[in-house]
């Protein structure tokens, strides 16, 4: 899980600062618009939100500022109140955008009413404003929820974390679908080798690339010309193919599984590849085509077990 | 960025130069904290504020002036090391804990310093002011947060107002 860019933490709240000033005047409202809106940014949304009550003057100030979202401004207590879900999306569309971060970490969307149609709302609304981050997990269950395709409508997202989820057949997408600045991808959903393939091929700006659990056995053919860090987590590998990762620096293994009794790894085209993570020579064959890696980088090449 | 410590004297000394506050105090600093201020580093780069000239800041008091130079000071070491990625974990949080401590002020210096810090463009107390602001906000009801700076009671239109707005924002109160 990222930070997010906000948080409900008040380490400046101090004592002086809870107590109204001295003199009883209200300096603040005074301050310019550009001010207010800097002080707004930095609230959690249901905070910016209130800041609409205070005054006049104020009325209009979250409208103009990028919304940060995360759970605890949603989703309090996912089991008694999944209505807020849709309340809050009813709130949201009335803002005109950017939400720059939504975060919602453990939300049991089964417990929402209509949840399918009210993801695909959210992601409708996260599309139509802007959206930047989108850390969407369905947790803690179930795995074979499906998540709407409406995800491909986010093209503006630089960072995509998806966990706990059925992720869309990606091969029902028109061919422009794709996410042109998604530079960070993690993903821990039920998938086809051919999504993992799509994701690849349609985020021509991605660098990082995390799976974490997935539950099939894993068929990966890397190609990219942008991806620096790959990590695979937890997987059942079968194969992965390093074909062409021009900018590869380094690929992490960690405790997978294997669905044979080996799984292999081919290294083709990565000449910037120095860091081999974790590879078990019990579970895993190692193969390094070396016409193609130079003498110096395999003396370079770090390899841990 | 701002000049190096050895500064660009022959004799080694940093380089100072003089601001005027607007109750005509004089302050001399040295040149590297003065230019955490992006209005303050043109002027210092064309050679001002040296020598018995001093730049004059017609919107600042002296009172508020030594608070922001305070910030300045403490601050530009880091600052010349293009915001010190080789500094110590011990250097941050010396730095984080004289921030804490440097805006646990009483609210009139606090929106003096929210306007300095705006008016000389210094990002690092722009950002530090407006953090502290949001934090005297955060976890706090309209009613609370009215208090907490200073609003007077609210008329009844504005009661109905606030109301209204929460009924309108039902999730943002939960």
């Amino acid at each position: 899980m990222p930070d997010t860019p906000v948080s409900a933490a008040a380490p400046l709240a101090t004592a002086l600062a809870a107590r109204a000033p001295a003199d009883g005047v209200d300096r603040i409202s005074d301050l310019p618009d550009e001010i207010l809106k800097d002080i707004v940014s930095r609230l959690p949304a249901k905070f910016a939100v209130r800041t609409g009550a205070l005054a006049s003057g104020w009325r209009g100030i979250w409208r103009s500022v990028p919304l940060v979202l995360t759970d605890s401004d949603v989703f309090p207590d996912p089991i008694s109140t999944p209505n807020l879900v849709v309340d809050a999306a009813s709130v949201l569309a009335a803002h005109p955008g950017p939400i720059r971060c939504f975060y919602l970490t453990s939300v049991t969307w089964s417990f929402v009413p209509s949840h399918e149609a009210e993801i695909a709302r959210w992601l409708r609304l996260l599309a139509a404003k802007g959206i930047q981050e989108l850390v969407l997990n369905n947790r803690p269950w179930p795995y074979e929820l499906p998540l709407p395709a409406a995800l491909f409508s986010c093209t503006t997202l630089t960072r995509l974390h998806v966990g706990i989820w059925k992720f869309p057949d990606t091969t029902a997408l028109p061919p422009t679908a794709g996410f042109p600045h998604l530079r960070e991808l993690v993903l821990s959903v039920l998938m086809q080798d051919e999504d993992l393939a799509f994701m690849l091929d349609r985020s021509p700006a991605l660098e990082f690339l995390t799976i974490i659990a997935s539950q099939s056995a894993l068929r990966l053919r890397l190609v990219s010309r942008s991806l620096r860090f790959l990590q695979l987590a937890t997987c059942g590998l079968s194969e992965i193919d390093v074909a062409d990762a021009p900018r590869l620096e380094r690929l992490f293994l960690l405790r997978n599984l294997c669905r044979k009794d080996v799984s292999r790894i081919r290294i083709r085209n990565a000449p910037n590849l120095h860091m081999l993570g974790y590879w078990q020579p019990d579970h895993a064959e190692l193969e390094i085509t070396d016409n193609i890696i130079q003498v110096q980088q395999i003396s370079s090449l770090c390899i841990l077990c | 960025m701002a000049a190096p410590e050895s500064g660009d004297g022959n004799n080694g000394a940093a380089r100072m130069v003089t601001l005027i506050s607007s109750d005509n105090t004089r302050f001399e600093v040295e040149a590297a904290a003065a230019s955490l201020s992006q209005t303050l580093q043109l002027t210092i780069l064309d050679g001002g504020g040296g020598g018995g000239d001093g730049i004059p800041l017609p919107n600042v008091d002296s009172a508020t002036l030594s608070k922001v130079l305070e910030y300045c000071i403490k601050h530009a070491p880091a600052a010349a090391n293009g915001g010190a990625p080789n500094a110590t974990a011990v250097d941050r949080a010396e730095l984080e804990r004289f921030d804490n401590e440097f805006v646990n002020i009483d609210q009139s210096v606090l929106y003096s310093l929210i306007m300095a810090a705006h008016n000389l463009e210094i990002e690092g107390l722009q950002s530090l002011v407006a953090k502290k602001v949001a934090d005297m906000i955060k976890g706090k009801s309209p009613m609370e947060i009215r208090r907490t700076l200073g609003f007077p009671d609210p008329t009844p239109e504005e009661q109905a107002e606030m109301n209204a707005h929460m009924l309108e924002y039902g999730w943002a109160y939960e």
